[in-house]
C-alpha cells in the first residue's frame, strides 16, 4: 500500500468512527440515520480500498463485499442500539457474516463450528439473560447513555489505525503458498461436485489439532472443565441482603436443593 | 441448456423438487395430524372438505354426497389462513415481531439441502449426486441450521410483550439449549462408527459390505437422538413453549393469519427435515432392507428408476417418523418443566455419554463397526441407566418430596 | 478468492468497533456482546493470516477462540445474572462504588 493510500485509509477511519459517535445513545436522542449513512460511506470506502489494494479481480469477491459490509454496519449497530434485544441480533448477523467470509477462505469447519457455537449455544444464552432481566423491554437509564463515547472511539480507532497501517505492508508477505492447500476457489466448484474422496477442511483441521496441538486440546477442555465448575458455583450462590437491592426472595424459594434423581 | 447438464443445474432442479414435495408433505400432515387424532381418540377427523372437483356433486344423489375423505381441508385452511385479516397488536416490537415468523420459516425450508436423497444418478451418460449440495461439513450443517431454529420462537416471544410470549420464549431456550447436547453426542457416536461428517459418505458406509444400519451398532444414540428431535421441534410432550393450559398459546399468542401459519409450516418442515436426518443417519437413508443387498438398491444402480425408487423409500421412511411423531403426540402427556430439565441432564446426557463411551472404545480397539462389541455395550448402558434409576431415591415424576406442604395464602387465613 | 490483506483490515475494524461498544456503553450485556465482536476480529485475522501459510493452523487457533468464548460467556453470564440479582440493574455504573 502506497503512501497517499494510508491517509486515505486513516481517513476512512475517522469517518467511521465519526459515524458511530453519531449513532451513540444519548439522552437527547441519537443521529442513528445520519451514523448510518456516514458509517456506510465508511464502510463502502474501507471496501472499495481493500478492492484497489487487495483484491485480484475474481467474481466471488461480490459475497467479501457484501458480507463484509454487513459485518461491520451490523457491528456498528450492535455497540449504538439503545435496546439490548436488538444488540443481540445483529451480533447474530455478525456472526452469519463472519461464517460466510469464513467458508469463502475454505474454513467451512470453523465457519459451521462458528454458527453453532456462537449463533446457537452462546447467542441463545445471551438472549435468555436480557429476557429474564428486561421483561418490560428495554428503557432503562443505563442503555440511554453512552460513557464518554468521544474517548472510546478515539481510543479505538487510533488502536485500529496502528494496526491496520501496519499491516498495510502485507501485500510484500508470502502470499503463495495458500495456492497448495486451497487449490480451487470455493466459489468455483460447483455445489455437489467436489470429489467424494477428498476428505477436505474438516479432516485437515482434525488432523492439525490432534497432532501438533493435542496438548492445546486437553488444556481447554480443561479451561471449560474449570469454567463450567465456577459459573455453576457462581450461579448457586445465596444473594446476601444488599442495601441498594432489592430485598431478597423468603427463603425456600431460591437455592433449594434437589438431591440427586 | 449447458447448466442443465452440470451438478449445479441438476441440483437447482432437484431443489426446486425436493422444496415442493416438502410443501406439499407439510399441508397433508396437517391433515392426517387432524386425522390421527380422531383415530387416537375414537372419532373421525375431517372429513367434510372434499377436493375441489365436481366429481362428487356428478355423483347420482342416492350415492349421496362424495367428500373424498376431506382431502380437501388443507387447501380449505390454507385460503383461510390467507384471508385472515392480519392483526398487528400495538404493543409489540413491530419490526421483530415480523422477522420472527420469517426466521422460523427460512431458518427450516433451508435444511434439506445436504441430506443425500437417492446416491446418484446417470443422465445421459453424466453421473450426478442426488443431493442439493455436498459440503464438506454436511452433518455439522444441519446441527447448525436445527440450532438457529429457536431464534423464530425467541424472538417472537420476546417481541410480542406478553408475558405468556415471554415465558414460553425462555422455555424454548432453555429446552434448546439443554436438548442439543444429548443430540450432539448421539451424533458423534455415528461420526465416529462412520469416521465421515459428510452425510453422502456415512450413507455409503451403511449400504456398503452387509448393509448394517448404523441403527444396529447403536441403538441407545438412536433412541436418543429421536427423542431430542422431539425437543428440538417443540413437539408434544416436549412443547413447553406453547402450552396450552399454561401459556395460553406460548410463543404464539399474538400471532394470527399468515404469520401464525408460517410458525405451523416451521414446524412441520423441521420435522420433515429432522426425520429425513434421523432415517439418513441411522436407518439406511434410502436402503430399504437392512442385510441384504436388493437390485434396484445399490450404489451402482444409478438408473433414473433407480433413483425414483430409492427417493421413495427414503420418503416412506420420513413419511414412518412422521407418523410415529403424530402418534406420540396424541399419545403421551406432556412433561412438567422440572420434569422435562432432568429428562435432559440427568437422563439422557449421561446415557448418551455412555453409549459415546462405548463408540470410542470400539474406535480405539478397532472394533467400532462390529455388532458383537457395540451391542453389548450398548445393552450395558441401558442396564447401568437402569441400575441407577433404581437406586434413585426421587421419582422421575410426581411431586417433589422436599418441597413445603400445600398451603393457601396467610392473607385468607385459611390452611389447608 | 480474497486476499488476506482484505481479512485483516476487516478484522481489525471489528475488533475496533468491539472495543468502542466495551468502553462506551454501560449495559453489562452490551459490554458482553462486544468483547464478542472483538473475538470475531480476532477469528477473521487468523483465517486471513491462515491464508498466507500452508496448513490450517490458523482455523484451529480459530476453533480455541471460540473454546474461550464459550468459556467468557459461561462465567461472564454467571456473573452478569449475580450482579444483577444484587442491584436489579444491568448498568455497570452501579458498581463504581470504589473510586474515591
Amino acid at each position: 500500500m502506497t503512501g497517499g493510500l494510508v491517509y486515505l485509509l486513516y481517513v476512512l477511519f475517522a469517518v467511521g468512527g465519526i459515524a458511530l459517535y453519531l449513532a451513540m445513545p444519548r439522552t437527547q436522542g441519537a443521529h442513528a440515520k445520519a451514523g448510518l449513512v456516514i458509517g456506510g460511506g465508511a464502510v463502502a470506502g474501507l471496501l472499495a480500498l481493500c478492492a484497489q489494494v487487495y483484491m485480484a479481480p475474481h467474481g466471488s469477491n461480490i459475497f467479501y463485499y457484501i458480507f463484509a459490509g454487513v459485518a461491520l454496519l451490523a457491528a456498528g449497530r450492535v455497540v449504538t442500539h439503545p435496546n439490548p434485544t436488538y444488540s443481540a441480533v445483529y451480533f447474530a448477523l455478525v456472526v452469519l457474516s463472519v461464517a460466510v467470509l469464513l467458508v469463502m477462505q475454505r474454513a467451512e469447519f470453523l465457519a459451521v463450528a462458528l454458527v453453532i457455537i456462537y449463533a446457537g449455544a452462546i447467542l441463545v444464552t445471551y438472549a435468555f439473560v436480557i429476557m429474564l432481566a428486561q421483561q418490560s423491554g428495554g428503557g432503562s437509564s443505563a442503555d440511554q447513555r453512552a460513557r464518554e463515547p468521544m474517548l472510546a472511539i478515539i481510543a479505538s480507532f487510533v488502536v485500529m489505525g496502528t494496526i491496520a497501517g501496519r499491516v498495510s505492508d502485507l501485500r510484500e508477505l508470502p502470499n503463495s503458498p495458500v495456492e497448495v492447500q486451497a487449490t480451487a476457489d470455493v466459489m468455483d466448484v460447483p455445489l455437489a461436485d467436489t470429489p467424494v474422496k477428498d476428505a477436505g477442511n474438516t479432516l485437515s483441521v482434525g488432523r492439525t489439532m490432534f497432532n501438533q496441538y493435542v496438548v492445546v486440546v486437553q488444556l481447554a477442555g480443561l479451561l471449560l472443565l474449570v469454567a463450567m465448575v465456577g459459573a455453576i458455583a457462581v450461579s448457586r450462590k445465596r444473594i446476601p441482603a444488599d442495601e441498594h437491592g432489592p430485598p431478597p426472595p423468603p427463603p425456600g424459594e431460591i437455592g433449594r436443593t434437589v438431591p440427586p434423581f | 441448456m449447458l447448466l442443465a447438464f452440470t451438478q449445479l443445474g441438476f441440483s437447482s432442479i432437484l431443489a426446486l423438487v425436493i422444496l415442493g414435495i416438502i410443501l406439499g408433505m407439510v399441508a397433508y400432515s396437517i391433515y392426517f395430524e387432524r386425522k390421527i387424532a380422531g383415530w387416537v381418540q375414537d372419532r373421525y377427523g375431517p372429513n367434510r372438505v372434499g377436493l375441489p372437483t365436481l366429481v362428487g356433486d356428478l355423483l347420482p344423489e342416492k350415492y349421496g354426497k362424495f367428500h373424498f375423505w376431506g382431502l380437501g381441508q388443507p387447501i380449505a385452511d390454507g385460503l383461510k389462513f390467507f384471508l385472515k385479516e392480519d392483526i398487528i397488536p400495538s404493543h409489540v416490537d413491530k419490526p421483530l415481531f415480523l422477522i420472527a415468523p420469517c426466521v422460523s420459516l427460512i431458518v427450516a425450508l433451508i435444511g434439506f439441502v445436504v441430506i443425500p436423497w437417492g446416491g446418484q444418478v446417470a443422465i445421459f451418460g453424466q453421473v450426478f449426486n442426488v443431493q442439493v449440495a455436498n459440503p464438506d461439513i454436511g452433518l455439522l450443517y444441519i446441527l447448525g441450521v436445527g440450532s438457529m431454529g429457536v431464534y423464530g420462537v425467541v424472538l417472537g416471544g420476546w417481541a410480542s410483550n406478553n408475558k405468556y410470549s415471554v415465558y414460553g420464549a425462555v422455555r424454548a431456550t432453555a429446552q434448546m439449549l439443554s436438548y442439543e447436547i444429548p443430540m450432539g453426542v448421539a451424533i458423534m457416536c455415528v461420526v465416529l462408527t462412520c469416521g465421515q461428517v459428510r452425510l453422502e459418505e456415512i450413507m455409503a458406509s451403511q449400504v456398503a459390505g452387509w448393509n448394517v444400519w448404523n441403527l444396529f451398532y447403536h441403538p441407545v444414540a438412536f433412541i436418543i437422538l429421536w427423542i431430542t428431535m422431539f425437543a428440538e421441534t417443540n413437539r408434544t410432550p416436549f412443547d413447553l413453549a406453547e402450552c396450552e393450559q399454561e401459556l395460553v398459546g406460548g410463543f404464539h399468542t399474538e400471532y394470527s393469519a399468515m404469520k401464525f401459519a408460517m410458525f405451523f409450516l416451521a414446524e412441520y418442515a423441521h420435522m420433515i427435515t429432522g426425520c429425513a436426518f434421523l432415517a439418513v443417519l441411522f436407518c439406511g437413508g434410502w436402503d430399504p432392507i437392512p442385510f441384504v443387498r436388493i437390485p434396484l438398491f445399490r450404489p451402482e444402480d444409478t438408473g433414473i428408476i433407480a433413483m425414483l425408487a430409492k427417493m421413495a423409500v427414503l420418503f416412506g421412511k420420513v413419511a414412518f417418523f412422521m407418523f410415529m411423531y403424530m402418534w406420540v403426540r396424541w399419545t403421551v402427556p406432556r412433561f412438567r418443566f422440572d420434569q422435562l430439565m432432568r429428562v435432559a441432564w440427568k437422563g439422557l446426557i449421561p446415557a448418551s455419554l455412555g453409549v459415546l463411551a462405548v463408540a470410542i472404545a470400539g474406535l480405539y480397539l478397532g472394533l467400532h463397526r462390529t455388532l458383537w462389541f457395540t451391542l453389548p455395550g450398548n445393552v450395558a448402558v441401558v442396564l447401568v441407566s437402569l441400575w441407577v434409576m433404581s437406586r434413585a431415591k426421587d421419582p422421575v415424576s410426581g411431586r417433589e418430596a422436599n418441597l413445603p406442604p400445600l398451603t393457601r395464602s396467610p392473607e385468607l387465613g385459611v390452611q389447608a | 478468492m480474497p486476499d488476506a490483506g482484505a481479512y485483516i483490515v476487516l478484522g481489525a475494524a471489528l475488533f475496533a468497533v468491539g472495543m468502542v461498544g466495551f468502553l462506551a456503553r454501560r449495559n453489562l450485556i452490551v459490554m458482553f456482546l462486544s468483547t464478542e465482536i472483538m473475538l470475531q476480529g480476532v477469528l477473521v485475522n487468523l483465517v486471513g493470516f491462515n491464508r498466507m501459510y500452508a496448513g490450517v493452523d490458523g482455523q484451529v487457533f480459530g476453533l480455541f477462540v471460540l473454546v474461550i468464548a464459550a468459556v467468557e460467556a459461561g462465567l461472564g453470564l454467571g456473573l452478569v445474572v449475580l450482579l444483577f440479582r444484587r442491584k436489579g440493574t444491568l448498568d455497570s455504573e452501579v458498581w463504581a462504588t470504589m473510586h474515591g
